[in-house]
């Protein structure tokens, strides 16, 4: 794919979300659509469309989250709801807006401010953002954007000899 | 029968799979080894209508053949310690046998199999009978090892049955391997 037409797909708004939830035949709904205007720019955030490589909007990070959360177990997706009400109201209250209505900068701020809490959550909105990080990596590099394309990882193939490490990875003894 | 170009998924990318390659939520928590990639081949021991003690964990193919379709290839030898834990280590059982009398059983089988090796020396972890050395480190497996040399943990390459070299005028094909366990 080239560059432009990566951009292309990865700038699309979220206003498409809705489309490609339809084309994706999700099951019955976890989030409700504002809930979705919030999931999408969050993932998006966490691993953005660059000049390097399209980003999780691109890779379908969203469409994979709702898809997770429509098929666990009851429990899971009150966790899941309760954890993205409590993302909302702290940004919110943080900047007083709500998320969908911030700049850039300051949706940034809020994503800062939870991001020191990632591995040991204290609030249900810390926990929200460790949980989008590890979901958005999980789905990311498990789409063909993130695992042959970014990662450039060739699946499994067969190959008659086993090559040497041609480039050794800096900083090993 | 199982066919192996129709039946292993060893080459469907994750997001051919419904949930990527993970299952739907829980689908598969606490099975060893069957998941979006395997769950065709294996019978559900969560079904399963035999009784067993829950901490059994049973791995049953559902083809000719067996597990032994599909297995890791991984071939370490027990080593004397293993079979004289009550004596040596004071937990367990012995075994009627002890290492060395097992010793040249290992060797045949090692022979028949065809295995990849080292020469490692290494506490309680016998060296066999290898067709060829140890397969190449990864890139990422070498700077492991770079590593935990540093806390004085060794890493060695894996003793396998998967040849990419010539054994008894066999030639055999290496295949996604992982040489470092
Ligand atoms: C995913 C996986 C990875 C593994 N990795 C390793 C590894 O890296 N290294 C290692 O050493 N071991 C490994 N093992 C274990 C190893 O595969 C098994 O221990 C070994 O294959 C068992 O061989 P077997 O001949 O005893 O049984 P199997 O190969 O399972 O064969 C049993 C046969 O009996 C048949 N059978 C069952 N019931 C009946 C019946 N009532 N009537 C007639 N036939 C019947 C079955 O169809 C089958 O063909 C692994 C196992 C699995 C599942």
């Amino acid at each position: 794919m080239s560059i432009n037409r990566r951009a292309a797909i990865a700038v699309a708004g979220w206003a498409a979300l809705e489309t490609r939830l339809a084309r994706a035949r999700q099951p019955a709904r976890v989030f409700t659509p504002r809930e979705v205007e919030l999931l999408d720019p969050v993932s998006e955030m966490i691993s953005p469309a660059d000049r390097h490589s399209p980003g999780a909007r691109a890779a379908g990070v969203s469409e994979y989250i709702h898809l997770i959360a429509a098929n666990s177990p009851p429990e899971d997706q009150q966790r899941w709801r309760g954890r993205v009400q409590a993302f909302a109201q702290f940004a919110e209250k943080s900047q007083g807006k709500p998320f969908q209505a911030l700049g850039p900068a300051q949706r940034k701020a809020v994503l800062a401010s939870l991001a020191p809490e990632e591995s040991h959550p204290r609030t249900e909105a810390g926990h929200f953002f460790a949980d989008m990080k590890q979901i958005t990596i999980s789905a990311y590099y498990t789409s063909r954007i993130g695992l042959p394309d970014e990662l450039e990882h060739k699946g499994n193939q067969a190959m008659s000899v086993f090559p040497v490490c041609a480039q050794p990875i800096k900083g090993h003894a | 029968m199982l066919h192996p170009s129709k039946d292993f998924r060893t080459h469907t990318w994750p997001w051919e799979l419904k949930y990527r390659g993970h299952g739907r939520p829980g689908e598969y928590d606490g099975l060893w080894k069957i998941n979006a990639y395997t769950d065709h081949l294996y019978t559900n021991p969560r079904q399963d209508t035999c009784r067993s003690q829950p901490e059994f964990h049973w791995t049953r193919l559902r083809a000719v053949g067996g597990r032994t379709n599909t297995w890791g290839r991984a071939c370490f030898r027990h080593g004397p310690l293993d079979f004289k834990t009550k004596s040596k280590q004071g937990f367990g059982e012995e075994w009627p046998i002890s290492y060395e009398e097992l010793a040249p059983w290992y060797g045949k089988a090692e022979r028949l199999v065809g295995i990849r090796g080292g020469r490692d020396s290494y506490f309680n972890m016998p060296d066999g009978v290898y067709a060829g050395p140890a397969h190449n480190p990864r890139c990422t497996e070498l700077w492991m090892k770079g590593r935990a040399a540093k806390i004085g943990v060794p890493v060695l390459p894996e003793r396998t049955a998967v040849l990419s070299v010539t054994d008894d005028g066999r030639r055999r094909l290496a295949h996604d391997i992982s040489p470092m366990a």
